[in-house]
């Protein structure tokens, strides 16, 4: 029986939620990626692995096909080629047709169809695979005596149709009526075929015997009787090339993800940027010069691109600091990495190391569309409280801004309650966020967590000015000043606001000078 | 052998209740709806007996002894869901006898009904076997004497359809298109064609294939159904004149067998209606036994069935639905008032729903329920303004035919009753009416915005209850019915409290206890 998967999508595997995909800017794979293959890619990423076993043999295929780079573009071609082994139907002009030239068709291209297995066999002997799902594709493929004797019976039993010389085995439903029946064997012959109409005797005919020929509706229900055999070797000829049809599309399909896997690792490379295997040995993410590569995609080059080192400790992570730099970045570029691996693809880093988890979690902030039925916090409470049957069962959780859709102070509180409960299932949380009043607390809170859980603080690196940005994400103490209206004012040539800020500053002044002329 | 009714206790007393005023009862209480549900359940349900209740109590307690033994043996109610199937299968094997001609066809079509006959009361034999319920009681009494007198015509009868059906087994026809004949023979133990292909698809592909196909002819019999009988026939013609003198002998079954048939529809009614109790159940809705008692409707956890069949239909959850107690002393009144869109109308169409229901000798969707069996249940709900009369007329016309009819042991729901004129003119009216059925003795709810209505009424003595529909502190309805009380009135909200996110809430998300 040919079996094959590719994929090994788990029935209880694990889960990201629907804006995942999307928070980490991964729709920019679209750059590289065609329309097919970006949809499957995108299908299958959804659902990542939960089982390092089967990640590792999805490296494993992607290996192979890495090495023998004609073979998926061969499969592929094969199974396109075999989606056009269809039958013809719904045509007006061919509805007419008889019953027995449409079994001489539908034979025609049932062979057509057989013959597709024997294809790809060609194509993959003399390869050497290291994945044991490759391997037993191929040797799945080389049992081909048995596709001879399907296709020898098939022709076999078309043939006693064909010359109406069958045999039924009949079986009665209520009431002595007759219920169903199938082709058993060839017919009886006489040596000599008669034409013309027979006239014969009773006493010629045996006692289990009758002729046909002599009642006109007689011969129609056994020439329906026949008729209806043929449709039925035509139905299980449908059945068979639909089976090879759909086969070679799931084919088809299942190697669309590793066409994309191959594109993604190649321009990768081109850029000069090295790509990593996992081997997921161990229990927190670590990484080396990890990139974004949703940001490399969009950007075509490694020039000016900043890649981040994480090497920490299992628990919660606070990440703050100056504004545009780099900290949204950091986090995509954990959970681009952490999908990735969980895929079985490799990571854009030098060394990048980390646990399987069941579930990928991101939290960041909607559109304002979004909260148009709600209110912007409830929006993102609402939100965040979807994302709880997820975040329990063993995730990482990536928040970005999360809880600053409201005062500092009630952010602060929610943000407490939300830490406090997520201690209690200890997911790996990165979560980035300018509330002071949390960072600030950080050591307070961590005391009050459950699982002796900890929060540790990553920043942005502060560089050497308010305004320069190092795009650096570090350990360190969360900063009180971050410069926000500094940064602005300065870099990004808000001119207005710096109009209305002088002359605000102006005014002041002038005030202080008559208060003080008064005095 | 009479075989038992089971909707009526005394088959030759079939009563129900035909009051003229009924029709519009039904029409309020949306019974049309609820009866639809239950079609849906099974297309074959017979509304007949849930269009009118019971005028009999008797009738009314004999069916709710019936449904409730059926609604609490769950192995009962699956053997016997099984056995109304196999019913409805025999029902139609019968109509299928009486159109058959062919002779031969039409005595095996009776060989086989009292084979099913047989098969089927000793199944129902064995499944009513310790039933309690009067009607039960009185079915398996009835399937115990048709196995006692007819139990050889029974073995004969097996015996005689085994030895036929063994030589309608394994029959091969054979065409020969050149000699233009048909041979039947037996088939031999070896695979044949279509077997072993089916067995290397599935071998090679894994997938089945159907090599079968149908050859069902609509017509009675055909021609070469009956050449082909002709051939079995003269070689078998012992056993089929031992088939035709069997039939000729004890045709006097075909009474019994008509007579067993007519169950299908009894049991249908009985199952698909506690098909729905179970998928209420399922949805944590209780359900109880109503007890006719003579002091008054007291219910409690009383849910619309109408709200039920809805939330399935759509598949809601069924604990959303607010479940309220029921307390209409004998001759007692209320008047419900509150917010719109409250549940004042879905209270209204509970309590007589919950009673119609009674009536017909149905458990009902209650955690426990007492009421009078009352001899008519009249609503005066709002109607279609109708063409050329004016509503207030028309209304009132209404309330002057049920006071004509209605009597001491009556229930009578009012619904949002003469509001098509001036409030101060609507409470005149309506406190004439409130007092002319006060007099008359009966029992009486009334839903209206002219919540003045109990002051007024219990100025002298306190005769009217005053309902009201519960709104919390930031004005979402609770659906929850009270007395007319104070309430405290708040719209302050936390959010993260509506959304689900305090720490609480989070910690039971996620199945556990935290720490204070």
């Amino acid at each position: 029986m040919i079996e094959f998967d590719l994929l090994f999508f788990e029935k209880n595997g694990g889960k990201i939620n629907s804006d995942y995909f999307i928070d980490m800017g991964l729709e920019s794979l679209k750059q590289i990626l065609n329309d097919k293959e970006y949809n499957v890619f995108l299908e299958t990423v959804c659902t990542p692995l939960n089982n390092a076993e089967l990640i590792k043999e999805r490296q494993k295929i992607l290996k192979d096909f890495l090495d023998s780079p004609e073979l998926i573009d061969c499969l592929q071609s094969i199974c396109a080629t075999a989606q056009n082994n269809k039958f013809i139907v719904r045509d007006l002009v061919y509805s007419k047709v008889t019953p027995k030239r449409k079994l001489i068709e539908n034979l025609q291209v049932t062979s057509k169809s057989l013959d597709v297995p024997n294809e790809l066999l060609a194509t993959m002997r003399n390869k050497k695979f290291t994945s044991k799902t490759l391997l037993a594709l191929y040797e799945q493929l080389n049992s081909t005596d048995i596709i001879r004797e399907i296709k020898s019976r098939i022709n076999e039993i078309s043939n006693w149709v064909m010359k109406d010389c069958v045999s039924f085995d009949i079986q009665y439903g209520s009431g002595l009526k007759l219920k169903t029946s199938h082709i058993a064997s060839a017919g009886s012959y006489s040596v000599k075929p008669k034409t013309g109409f027979i006239k014969r005797k009773k006493a010629q005919l045996a006692a289990n015997e009758f002729a046909y020929n002599l009642d006109y509706i007689l011969e129609l229900q056994v020439g329906d009787l026949i008729e209806r055999g043929i449709q039925n070797i035509c139905s299980i000829l449908s059945n068979i090339n639909s089976y090879i049809i759909s086969l070679t599309k799931k084919m088809f399909r299942q190697l669309l993800f590793y066409s994309a896997a191959i594109k993604i690792v190649n321009f990768g490379r081109q850029l000069g940027c090295s790509v990593i295997f996992p081997a997921f040995e161990s229990k927190k993410i670590e990484a080396k010069s990890l990139y974004d590569i949703g940001l490399l995609v969009n950007s075509g080059s490694l020039n000016g691109m900043i890649s981040n080192d994480l090497f920490g400790e299992e628990g919660f992570y606070l990440i703050s600091g100056v504004n545009q730099g780099g900290k949204t970045t950091f986090l995509k570029s954990i959970g681009v990495a952490q999908l990735f691996a969980q895929n079985g693809l490799p990571v854009f880093a030098e060394e990048y190391d980390c646990p399987v988890y069941k579930n990928l979690v991101s939290h960041f902030p909607e559109s304002e569309d979004m909260s148009f039925c709600y209110g912007r916090l409830a929006e993102e409470l609402t939100r965040f409280h979807s994302l709880l049957p997820l975040i329990k069962d063993s995730a990482l959780v990536l928040l970005n801004e999360s809880f600053a859709t409201t005062t500092e102070e009630e952010g602060y509180e929610i943000a407490f309650d939300v830490l406090r409960a997520l201690s209690k299932v200890r997911p790996t949380l990165f979560f980035v966020t300018h509330n002071f009043r949390l960072l600030k607390s950080m050591n307070e809170i961590s005391k009050k967590l459950e699982n002796n859980m900890q929060i540790h603080s990553l920043i942005v690196d502060p560089g050497k000015s308010s305004t320069d940005r190092t795009y650096t994400i570090i350990s360190g103490a969360p900063q009180e000043a971050v410069n926000g209206l500094e940064y602005i004012t300065q870099s990004v040539g808000a001119n207005h606001l710096n109009t209305y800020l002088f002359e605000n500053k102006n005014q002041k002044t002038s005030h202080k000078n008559k208060e003080c002329n008064c005095q | 052998m009479i075989l038992p009714n089971l909707m009526f206790k005394r088959s030759d007393l079939r009563q129900l209740n035909e009051s003229q005023v009924l029709q519009s009862t039904r029409k309020d209480l949306n019974l049309n709806e609820f009866l639809n549900s239950l079609k849906a359940i099974s297309p074959d349900f017979p509304v007949e007996y849930l269009c009118k209740p019971c005028s009999d109590i008797n009738d009314a307690n004999y069916r709710l002894d019936i449904m409730n033994e059926l609604f609490l043996s769950k192995s009962l109610f699956s053997e016997l869901e099984e056995f109304n199937a196999s019913l409805k299968h025999y029902v139609s094997q019968i109509t299928e006898y009486r159109d058959t001609k062919n002779e031969v066809q039409k005595s095996y079509r009776f060989l086989s009904l009292i084979c099913e006959l047989s098969r089927l009361v000793k199944r129902l034999n064995k499944s009513l076997s310790g039933c309690s319920s009067e009607g039960l009681s009185m079915l398996l009494d009835y399937t115990e004497e048709i196995v006692r007198v007819y139990f050889i015509i029974f073995e004969q009868a097996e015996k005689l359809e085994e030895e036929i059906s063994c030589i309608l087994k394994n029959n091969i026809l054979s065409v020969n298109p050149n000699e233009k004949t048909i041979t039947i023979n037996k088939r031999d133990s070896k695979k044949d064609a279509m077997e072993h292909l089916s067995t290397i698809i599935k071998k090679c592909f894994g997938i089945d294939i159907v090599y079968s196909f149908s050859i069902v002819d609509p017509a009675q019999i055909s021609v070469l159904e009956k050449k082909l009988l002709d051939i079995l026939y003269y070689q078998n013609e012992d056993v089929f004149i031992r088939l035709n003198n069997f039939c000729s002998v004890n045709a006097e079954l075909s009474n019994v067998i008509a007579a067993f048939s007519k169950l299908y529809l009894q049991f249908e009614f009985y199952l698909t209606y506690i098909t729905l109790l179970f998928a209420s159940s399922r949805g944590n809705m209780s359900i109880c036994k109503p007890t006719f008692c003579n002091e008054g409707f007291f219910a409690q956890g009383c849910a619309c069935p109408l709200l039920i069949t809805k939330f399935l239909e759509n598949k809601t959850e069924l604990r959303e639905i607010v479940c309220n107690d029921i307390d209409i002393k004998n001759g007692g009144m209320f008047i419900l008032s509150g917010a719109n869109q409250g549940g004042k109308t879905i209270y209204l169409k509970s309590i007589g729903l919950t009673a119609y229901l009674a009536q017909c000798g149905c458990l009902v969707f209650c955690k426990s329920c007492f009421l009078p069996f009352y001899d008519c249940i009249f609503t005066h709900f709002i109607q279609p303004e109708k063409l050329g009369r004016g509503r207030l007329a028309e209304e009132a016309e209404r309330m002057e035919m049920i006071i004509n009819s209605v009597s001491a042991q009556s229930l009578v729901l009012m619904n949002e009753s003469f509001t098509s004129t001036r409030r101060k003119d609507g409470i005149d009216i309506s406190i004439h009416y409130m007092q002319i059925l006060k007099r008359i003795g009966c029992s009486v709810g009334f839903v209206s915005h002219y919540y003045e209505l109990p002051d007024l009424l219990n100025i002298k003595e306190k005769c009217v209850e005053s309902l009201e529909v519960g709104v919390s502190y930031d004005g979402k309805r609770t659906y929850r019915v009270l007395s007319n009380t104070g309430r405290g009135k708040a719209y302050a909200k936390d959010v993260a409290l509506k959304c689900g996110i305090t720490y609480e809430q989070m910690i039971e998300e996620f199945g556990g206890t935290g720490s204070d």
